[in-house]
């Protein structure tokens, strides 16, 4: 298996993981802080970032096919990413909008979602180009 | 005419044996990409750059257009 193959892999797994632990905290402690929120953040970037490291993926290490695969399963992860973060604002908009603002943590949650489903669209796309192939342009 | 759902195929993997039977990894080797992109290559799943098509052209010591075609 290719190191990036690796990377999807672990990113994949690990955005789940956040998605899981996102579902679950809130039920746990009968709601979610801001603050909680923010270091989620910042610990999902710490995890992919050290999960990369720990495949040996290098962009300078790439060949042609792997950076076509990445860029187009980036492209792919964006238009995920918009859709997210539709769907999660209209959503918050039908829940909040007899009130003049929308509570801070899930602003916050809303950034946090978008962020995982980038990454889970971006890993779990890449490792379908390599099963199926580049897409012909 | 070209038309849009017309396939590139190419020959590689006969070329590979008729070269005395070389290894896609000596293949990719030789155009410094991963062996997985030969396998992607031989089983039309990816369709090379100019440059990697002219690369592998040569390594046959042939054209591009002996190696890969438009059905």
């Amino acid at each position: 298996m290719l190191a990036q193959q690796k990377e999807a892999i672990y990113t994949l797994i690990c955005s789940i993981c956040y998605f899981i632990v996102l579902l679950i905290l809130p039920l746990v402690f009968k709601g979610i802080a801001a603050e909680s929120v923010l270091l989620l953040f910042a610990l999902f970037i710490s995890s992919i970032w050290i999960l990369r490291k720990r495949s040996g993926s290098r962009f300078q290490a790439m060949d042609e096919m792997d950076k076509t695969i990445r860029l187009q399963a980036a492209i792919i992860a964006t238009h995920a990413f918009g859709l997210t973060v539709a769907i999660y604002g209209i959503v918050l908009y039908l829940i909040h909008r007899g009130y003049p603002f929308v509570p801070i943590h899930q602003v916050l949650l809303l950034a946090l979602h978008s962020w995982l489903s980038l990454y889970a669209f971006w890993s779990g796309s890449i490792l379908y180009l390599y099963r199926r192939g580049a897409l012909s342009v | 005419m070209f038309k849009p759902e017309q396939k590139i195929t190419n020959n590689i993997r006969k070329l590979r044996f008729e070269a005395g039977e070389m290894t896609q990894e000596q293949l990719a080797q030789k155009v410094e990409v991963t062996r997985q992109t030969i396998i992607a290559l031989e089983a039309g799943k990816y369709l090379p750059s100019l440059y990697l098509a002219i690369r592998l052209a040569r390594v046959f010591g042939l054209k591009v257009e002996d190696v890969f075609n438009i059905d």
